[in-house]
Parts: structure tokens; C-alpha cells; sequence
């Protein structure tokens, strides 16, 4: 079959920037509809510029048509402000401060008639001197009843978007997909049903794929996660004032968070911030007081930023900084450092004239997740024309697979260059085999000597999955993937590169066959001379490091990024991710530790499992992170009684720090909470009298 | 040993005088504390089976494929009264297992989740439901030995029924079942855990009784627990066999219904009252299941559709049991009553008329 190089740019006539995530998707989506196999993707658009202290940057959602339309380059059909504004904004060729992800194609769009019904959205009247405590997470089962009051007949959230849910409300709902659930309802629901958890979830509306709710497992990440963030049972402020600390809850679909590329993560978690912060408001104005908001996310991403990292971590923090100004009240966003420090995602390297880089990707197979390299210039510049990079991509030996000759240097920015197969069966845009996308991300939270408009080169390979449940298309091979890195022709200059792979993993109980991808180098040192895994950073001679492994969402200065230690020795957890962070990030460390693992042969936290009575135990900077929100939130509890004059000052994290901090710093930040009680706390739960 | 008694003998016995003595036979003592084995269990494996026979049909509805029925009766030829009709039960149609085989797609996702517990109960049901009390086989020889000889009976029931109606199994109908353990050999419909299991349940209720009289205070609640324990427990087994591949949620349907029929049957049959005692002179009042498995159609074996059918009630709006209110008329049997009683006794270990 025929191979050729399709190359594609973005111009002022199709401003999509060539995000290669979603660029990927609606390569592979137009493949699947094209043999009616695929579902449109909706679009989110985000201007991160387009805030102020008034209000955060507002989301716009664009329709499959309109998406499609941007994405080929012809005329946006129904275009309304404030979409023909930003459209406009960018065509001026400032297209780099907007953020385009793609929704999740199944989300159950709230386009349709009201089903049923149910009421419109209410939410509680809370004590006006509360302390939020938002999560954002997949499979928070919120009728646990670790997550209830009043003798376990009131729930203690005031909302749980539920973003896969069928959308109940129609045309009524006040967000675009899924169903947000009240205190009012979940309360009514635990009635009816009797208290029974398995009845409760039961009489849910269908949520993802019909059959396969999240809820009937006993592992829930965000089950785990939400109980240590904000559970009963541990004996402190929250269970004394459980009214005192509402729990806003958004739950991602399952299907969105197995994608560890982060396809749709950007959208569904920007639009899952905006609801937690929207609701705060409303209770605030209720209750004619402002509230500290602590915000735990789960989630780490790889990458440096063209995945959307760098914007939701940009996000994240104008948040912070719009709550401060606008409120007066102290917000905080707690992340994980990231459990990938021996995943080798990462590799640095110095590139001259004549004297390329040639990294290995090794790509396992069964492998269902697309495979993403970012190459970053580690400099900050203006955005140039063209990029400094050329980039070959070499398949495994022996895979049958013999690209024509690559299109000559320099290649122009923001274009893609794809390898395609041409078949008889698959249309005219034929079947493409990887892709290789020359991009510029602006940096938007600059500080310091940035000047307006820098940013980084990123270019990115994208490999398609080897592997699908149902292929409609002959799938790439698995095996060590050559990805040789020179300077572009004409360049001279020395360049630092920084190769970071995409995450491609995710927790057992998700997919148990999901295979990473990551960097081979014969030189990289696995285990240290005295038979435990190696712990340091650089290994002699190799450019994987693990150094700056941390999670692509801590972006700069005020998220705090929690590392993972082990309880019973003084000693970080041997998975834990170090700073700095990639280009875009340098700001970005880790702020502190907390023990995520009892012990090393006692790897995990115990927490609730998915039904009364059930606890499980799970590891990970994702387990630390809440064990910080928690207290966090108690810690800024005390500001209604303070003079309330410094919310991003209060309550320093500092204040928490008991333990350490262990060497390297870049692993351990200021120092660690103290290690729990090895006896443990009892968990109580209340079931109704 | 038997060159040994034999040269002892030689050694002692002697010039052959025997006493002019006699000694009684025990007619059909109630007392079977002194067998063990094969002997005891061969007594109340008959008591219990004697008077009970299995009945099919076949049916060819308007509006549908061949069907099985059975009908599980009760008739004594050794004591007064009509055959009863204790249960009916209607295999369902072709078309309905088609409609329940999603199911078997979407309960797979718990395999990871239940692995442990289908294992264990491809052979152990029991130990599930002792964990509700303080069963131990010391302290509850009798209880267990009860639990035992009712087992057999219910699945030699069981395996009579599944065999009369020789229904599908799920990996007839898709390659892409790929149960984690071996489909057995026999018919699927009625799923042989749930019927065991909602049997155990209810006997497990029924020696909860004697087990509250040992406890103070609000006994009623503790009861009430240990009932809807039971109950989650039973429908818990059964939804595993569909996680595991090799049932339909309407196979624990119909194995609700006669599983219940059966324990219900067996508690009747070991109460019985004694000649002279006058509640002998009254039947006993029947509960009969009346159960068309067509009806339940897509519905999933939950522990509300589990009490529907027990107790009666709509499931996704049709009627599967119709029950009926009848007589029943048992004859005594000393040795069941016996087993009962030693039963009883057990559990009531720490009531007061016992330690009094």
C-alpha cells in the first residue's frame, strides 16, 4: 500500500492549533466515522487571556459541526458572541493563548428535552463560616456513608457533577453534559432507597456506558481519594463540624480518565474547576460571606504543555489568583508530584549541527493508548517562523513499514506532518500510521525576564494505539521506536532538548492491559549498587534522568504539589517525582511530602472502598495529595476567625511540615505531615438509627 | 485385628453356655446420634425425600417456543391427604436468554472484584452464612449436620429440575463469554447457587430464631439484621455465577423461587408436630409459588426483584410469582424431629430455659 507525507499548516483560514492530542483524535475519530465506527467530538474553547478580576475566563462549547468546521478550515457555522469574538481574536494569529479541547465524544450532551422530572439544581444553605472542600476525581461514591451527617441521613456533599451521567435536566441544565447532583436529591435518593448503597446506585441515571457503571467496584480512586481528603472517621474538625466543611465534587468519566495522552483531559477539567468555584459562589451569596476553598485533582499528566498541562496549570492558578482578588478568601489546589520518577519519561540532551540526538522510544504492545513525545527547546523565545528542530521518526526494525523519505527542512510551525497510508477501504484521508506536529506554546503565566509572546518550540510525535478492541485499520507496530532529534537546516546554534513521553499508564482497576510507552537507554542505571531501586536523579552517561519527572499540571508558584513518603522510615517513596518542572514549569516543585505507603513492605494508604464497611488500600502521590488537602482545609477553617486580610498568605504550608525534609530536595520540598498513627484511626461510620 | 480377636477368642471363650436372656429391638428409634456416615444420612436423606416427586410438562404457548414446566409436589401414601402442589415453576423461552445475555458482558467487569469469592464457592456456600453467627462444627454439630442432609436434599431437587429442562447455558450463546471457570456439565436454568443460596438463607433465618432467644435486648432488630444480611448474602452468590459467565440473572430468578419452596418445605417437614400433640391435628398452611420465568424477561436478579418473587410482587410490571395460600398435611417423622430438636437445642445454648 502506498506511504506518503501529508503535511497540513495552520493558517488564518484554519486557526486550529494543531494540538496533537486532539488532532490525533480527529484524525483517528474522521478514520472511525468514515466506516461509521466514531462519534463527533464537541469542543471547548478557552481564552485564558479573557479574564479578569471579575470573572474566570468562561469556557465556550462549540458543537461537533462547528469543531469539525474549524478543524478542516471552512466556514463555523451559528456563530454567536462571545464564539465569533474568540474566533476573531483567533484569526488574529494570537491563537496560542486558547486552549481547544475536545469533550469526550459519549458525554451525554444536555441539548435534548428534560428527562423526568427532575428539579432544577439547589444548592444548600451551609454555616457562613465554612471551608469548601472541592474534588475532582473518577468514581467518588457519594453515597458512602463516610460522606454523610445527621446519624448518616444527610449527605455532607453539596453538589457531585456527575459528568458522564445521563443529563437529566435537558435544556434546563447549567452545565453542558452530564448531571450535577444536589444535596436535595442525593439525600432524596438515599431515602428512597432505603440507605442501601447498592440499591442507591442502582436507581442512578446510566452513567457511561449503559451496564458498566463505575460504582459496582469495590477500588474507587476517587472514593479513596475523596474519604482522605474529607471523610468522617479520622477524628478531627471535620468529623466535630461536618456541616462546617461541604464537600463540591466533580466526577470525570471512567473513559476520559483512561486516556493517560490526557485527549479530553483538559476540557472536562477546566469546565470541572469553573463548576466547583461557580457553586462556591452561589453558597457564598447565600450565605453573605466568603469561604476558603481547597481544591484536590488526582491526576497527573506527562508532558510540558502542547497536551494542555501548561494551560490547565495556567488555569489553575489565575483561579487562585481570581478567588484571592475577588473574594478575599484564601483558595488552594493541591496536586500530586507524580508517581513516575522511574518511568523513564523523561531524557535531556544537547543537539549541535551534525550532531543529532537519537533517542529510543519503546513502545510495548497491547498497547491502547496513543503514544505521545513532546521534544522541547528548553529556551524561551518569540515564536519564530519555522522550527529549529527536524525531527525523524524511525519504525522498529523488522516492522515492514518504510516511510518515504522525510520532506525537506525546516519544517514551517504549527504544521503536521503525518504518515499516511493510502487504502482502498478507508476514504480519501487514508489511514494515518504517526504523525509529527511542529508546535509553539506561549508561556501564560510568565514571569520574571519573560517578555509578552515567549514561549517554547514543542514538537510532537504521535503514535497511534497497537492495539484496539474492535480495529477497523491495519494497527502500528510495537518494538523500540528510533526519534532522531537534529537542529533544523540553516541553524547553528547549540540547543538543550527535553524529551518528555506522555503518560501511558493507568491504575489496575481501570485497565489492567494498558502498556506504557518510554525511553530506553543502555546506559540508564535501574537498580543502585546495593540491590534497591535507584533513586538518583541522573545516571552517568545516559540522557534519561529522572530529574523533573513532576506531574504536567503543577505549573508555577502557588499550586501545592505534594510528594509521596513512606510512613515507618524517613524516606520518600521510591516512585515519587522530583522538580522542577519541564520548560513552561521551571517553577514549578514539589511543595511538601505526606506518607502515602504504611511501610515499603506495606506499599498504600487504607481508605474507604466503595461501600460502607469496605476499605482499601491504595499508593501514589495522588493518595498523599488529599492527605494535604485535608489539612489545608482545617488549617484555613480558622480564617473567619482571623483578620482576613492576607487569603494567599494564610495558613502557610509550612505551618504542616513536622517531618524531614529528605534528600533530594527536588523530591521532598519543605519537608513532610507527620506519618499517621501506626495503630490507626478507627473508621466510624454512621448508618441511620 | 481380625487374626487377633479371632486367636483371643480361642483363648477365653470357653465351653459354649449362653445366658437364657433376650434383648429389645428399637423400632425406628428417633434417636440417630448413634449412626454417623453413610447410615444417618441415609435415614434423613429418605425422610425427607419420600413423600416428594417431580412433575414436568411440556408447553407450547401461542405465542412462543417450546417451555418446560415443573411442579414439585408433596403426596404420603403412608398418611391422609391429597397431593399438594408446592411449587410451579415455568422455564422461560429462547428469547429471554437472548434478551439477559448483556448482562454477562457487563457483570464481567466484577471479575477482577470477586475472584476470591466464586472461588471459594464453587464448592463452600455454608461457611458465607455461618459468618453471620457464631457457627463452629463443635458447637453446632447437630446445626451442621442439619444444614448438611438439608443440602443434599435441596440439590438432588435441584439437579432433577435443571435436568428436566436442560436450558442453555450463556457460552452457548456467545464465544465471547469466556467464563473464568468451567461451565458445568448440566442445564443452566435454575442457577444451583441461588437456589442453595436463598435456601441457606432461609433456613439461616429460621435458626436465627432459636439464636435470638440466647440474646437481650432489642432482639427484633438483631433479627432484622441478620435477615437482610442473609438476603444480600444470597443474592451476592448468585450475581457472582453471572460475573463468573456461566448464568443468567433469570437462573438465580428461578432458583430463588424453589429455593425458597425447598427450605420452607424442609423447616415444615422437621417441625412437624407429634401424634398427641394438637397442633398435629391441623395442617399445616402452604405458601405456593407460582413462577413463569418468561415474565421476568430482561429484569437482573437484585435483592428487590429477589423478594418480588418470593414474596409475590410486580417486576418491571408483569407478575412472574402468583402465590397461593394452601394446606399441607404432614405426616411425623421421628427423626427428623429428632434432628431439629438436637439442632434446637444447640442454638439455644444460652437461653434461659436452657440454663435454667
Amino acid at each position: 500500500m502506498p506511504l506518503y507525507w501529508r503535511t497540513e499548516t495552520a493558517g488564518p483560514t484554519n486557526p486550529l492549533p494543531r494540538h496533537p492530542a486532539a488532532h490525533w483524535w480527529y484524525t483517528l475519530q474522521d478514520e472511525a466515522q468514515a466506516v461509521g465506527q466514531g462519534e463527533a467530538a464537541s469542543l471547548l474553547a478557552l481564552d485564558l487571556e479573557d479574564s479578569n478580576e471579575a470573572a474566570p475566563a468562561r469556557p465556550i462549547l462549540m458543537s461537533p459541526e462547528q469543531a469539525q468546521a474549524l478543524h478542516r478550515g471552512g466556514a463555523i457555522p451559528d456563530q454567536a458572541d462571545p464564539l465569533a469574538a474568540l474566533l476573531e481574536r483567533v484569526r488574529d494569529g494570537l491563537r496560542d493563548r486558547t486552549l481547544f479541547a475536545p469533550i469526550l465524544p459519549k458525554a451525554a450532551q444536555c441539548g435534548c428535552a428534560p428527562l423526568g422530572t427532575t428539579p432544577p439544581l439547589e444548592l444548600p444553605a451551609v454555616p457562613s463560616d465554612s471551608t469548601v472542600i472541592g474534588v475532582i476525581d473518577d468514581g467518588i461514591a457519594f453515597a458512602h456513608p463516610n460522606f454523610r451527617m445527621g446519624q448518616g441521613r444527610r449527605s455532607r456533599f453539596a453538589s457531585v457533577w456527575q459528568q458522564d451521567a445521563q443529563c437529566l435536566r435537558g435544556t434546563t441544565s447549567d452545565v453542558p453534559f452530564g448531571h450535577v447532583f444536589g444535596r436535595t436529591e442525593i439525600e432524596e435518593r438515599l431515602a428512597r432507597a432505603d440507605f442501601d448503597e447498592d440499591r442507591f446506585y442502582q436507581a442512578l441515571p446510566v452513567i457511561g456506558q449503559a451496564g458498566h457503571s463505575p460504582f459496582r467496584h469495590r477500588r474507587l480512586h476517587g472514593t479513596h481519594v475523596a474519604d482522605l481528603a474529607a471523610g468522617a472517621g479520622r477524628g478531627d474538625a471535620i468529623d466535630t463540624d461536618p456541616e462546617k466543611f461541604p464537600i463540591l465534587a466533580v466526577n470525570l468519566p471512567t473513559a476520559l480518565v483512561s486516556d493517560t495522552g490526557a485527549t479530553f483531559m483538559a476540557g472536562a477539567m477546566i469546565l470541572g474547576v469553573q463548576d466547583i468555584m461557580r457553586r462556591t459562589e452561589t453558597m457564598m451569596a447565600t450565605a453573605g460571606q466568603a469561604f476558603p476553598l481547597v481544591l484536590n485533582l488526582s491526576f497527573g499528566l506527562g508532558g510540558i504543555g502542547k497536551n494542555g498541562g501548561h494551560l490547565i496549570a495556567a488555569a489553575l492558578e489565575q483561579a487562585m489568583d481570581y478567588w484571592h482578588q475577588t473574594h478575599g478568601a484564601p483558595m488552594r489546589v493541591v496536586l500530586p508530584a507524580g508517581n513516575t520518577l522511574q518511568s523513564r519519561l523523561v531524557a535531556r540532551a544537547e543537539i549541535a549541527p551534525g550532531a543529532p540526538h537519537r533517542a529510543t522510544l519503546r513502545v510495548a504492545p497491547e498497547n491502547r493508548g496513543s503514544t505521545y513525545l513532546e521534544i522541547a527547546v528548553a529556551r524561551r523565545a518569540q515564536k519564530p517562523t519555522h522550527a529549529s528542530l527536524l525531527v525523524k521518526v524511525t519504525p522498529p526494525t523488522g516492522a515492514g513499514l518504510y516511510p518515504p523519505a522525510l520532506p525537506q527542512g525546516p519544517m514551517a510551525l504549527d504544521s503536521a506532518l503525518q504518515l499516511v497510508e493510502q487504502t482502498d477501504n478507508n476514504g480519501a484521508n487514508g489511514l494515518a500510521q504517526f504523525g509529527i506536529y511542529y508546535g509553539f506554546q506561549r508561556d501564560f503565566a510568565p514571569e520574571g525576564d519573560t517578555a509578552p509572546g515567549d514561549g517554547v518550540e514543542i514538537v510532537t510525535v504521535a503514535l497511534p494505539p497497537n492495539a484496539a478492541k474492535d480495529p477497523y485499520r491495519p494497527l502500528p507496530p510495537c518494538g523500540d521506536w528510533t526519534v532522531e532529534v537534529s537542529l533544523a537546516p540553516g541553524e547553528r546554534q547549540l540547543r538543550d532538548i527535553e524529551l518528555r513521553v506522555l503518560r501511558n499508564d493507568v491504575p489496575n482497576q481501570i485497565n489492567p492491559v494498558r502498556q506504557r510507552s518510554w525511553l530506553e537507554d543502555s546506559a540508564y542505571v535501574t537498580y543502585a549498587a546495593d540491590g534497591h531501586m535507584s533513586v538518583e536523579l541522573e545516571s552517568a552517561g545516559c540522557a534519561v534522568s529522572r530529574a523533573g519527572t513532576l506531574n504536567a499540571l503543577c505549573g508555577g508558584r502557588d499550586i501545592v504539589t505534594v510528594a509521596a513518603a513512606v510512613g515507618n522510615r524517613q524516606a520518600l517513596s521510591n516512585y515519587s517525582a522530583a522538580g522542577p518542572g519541564g520548560p513552561l514549569a521551571e517553577g514549578a516543585n514539589v511543595t511538601l511530602h505526606a506518607c502515602a505507603d504504611d511501610a515499603a513492605v506495606n506499599p498504600g494508604r487504607r481508605a474507604a472502598g466503595a461501600r460502607a464497611g469496605s476499605v482499601v488500600r491504595m499508593s501514589g502521590t495522588s493518595v498523599a495529595a488529599p492527605i494535604v488537602s485535608r489539612q489545608l482545609a482545617i488549617a484555613l477553617s480558622s480564617w473567619h476567625q482571623s483578620a482576613q486580610d492576607d487569603p494567599a498568605g494564610f495558613a502557610p504550608i509550612d505551618d504542616l511540615i513536622s517531618r524531614g525534609p529528605y534528600r533530594p530536595q527536588d523530591r521532598a520540598g519543605l519537608g513532610g505531615i507527620a506519618a499517621p498513627d501506626p495503630v490507626g484511626a478507627a473508621v466510624a461510620t454512621e448508618e441511620p438509627g | 485385628m481380625m487374626t487377633a480377636l479371632m486367636l483371643a477368642r480361642e483363648g477365653i471363650t470357653g465351653s459354649w453356655q449362653p445366658p437364657e436372656v433376650t434383648a429389645r429391638s428399637v423400632i425406628d428409634s428417633p434417636d440417630l446420634g448413634h449412626l454417623s456416615g453413610p447410615p444417618q444420612t441415609a435415614v434423613i436423606d429418605y425422610e425427607l425425600m419420600a413423600p416428594l416427586f417431580i412433575d414436568f410438562e411440556q408447553v407450547v404457548p401461542e405465542d412462543g417456543p417450546l417451555r418446560g414446566v415443573a411442579y414439585l409436589c408433596h403426596s404420603d401414601a403412608l398418611h391422609p391427604g391429597p397431593l399438594v402442589e408446592l411449587m410451579r415453576l415455568a422455564a422461560p423461552g429462547p428469547d429471554v436468554f437472548a434478551q439477559q445475555l448483556d448482562y454477562l458482558h457487563h457483570y464481567a467487569d466484577l471479575r477482577a472484584d470477586r475472584m476470591e469469592e466464586i472461588d471459594v464457592q464453587l464448592t463452600d456456600l455454608t461457611s458465607f452464612f455461618a459468618a453471620l453467627a457464631h457457627i463452629h462444627p463443635a458447637r453446632n454439630k447437630a446445626t451442621l449436620a442439619f444444614i448438611q442432609a438439608a443440602l443434599r436434599f435441596c440439590a438432588m431437587v435441584q439437579f432433577r429440575i435443571k435436568h428436566g429442562f436442560g436450558c442453555p447455558r450463556p457460552s452457548c450463546l456467545s464465544p465471547q463469554i469466556q467464563p473464568m471457570i468451567q461451565t458445568p456439565a448440566h442445564g443452566s436454568l435454575p442457577s444451583g447457587h441461588a437456589t442453595e443460596a436463598i435456601f441457606l438463607a432461609t433456613l439461616f433465618k429460621a435458626l436465627a430464631e432459636e439464636l435470638s432467644q440466647g440474646l437481650e435486648g432489642e432482639r427484633a432488630a438483631w433479627l432484622q439484621q441478620f435477615n437482610t444480611q442473609c438476603d444480600r448474602l444470597a443474592v451476592r452468590i448468585a450475581a457472582s455465577r453471572t460475573v463468573a459467565g456461566v448464568h443468567f440473572p433469570v437462573d438465580s430468578a428461578a432458583g430463588a423461587v424453589l429455593g425458597d419452596t425447598l427450605a420452607r418445605y424442609v423447616l415444615a417437614r422437621v417441625k412437624a408436630p407429634a401424634p398427641g400433640d394438637p397442633a398435629a391435628e391441623t395442617p399445616v398452611p402452604w405458601r405456593k409459588l407460582d413462577a413463569d420465568m418468561s415474565a421476568f424477561g430482561a429484569a437482573d436478579y437484585t435483592v428487590d426483584t429477589m423478594a418480588s418473587l418470593r414474596d409475590g410482587g410486580a417486576i418491571n410490571g408483569q407478575t412472574v410469582t402468583t402465590v397461593t395460600t394452601g394446606e399441607l398435611p404432614l405426616r411425623y417423622s421421628p427423626q427428623l424431629n429428632w434432628l431439629w430438636s438436637a439442632c434446637r437445642a444447640e442454638l439455644r445454648r444460652g437461653a434461659p430455659e436452657q440454663e435454667s
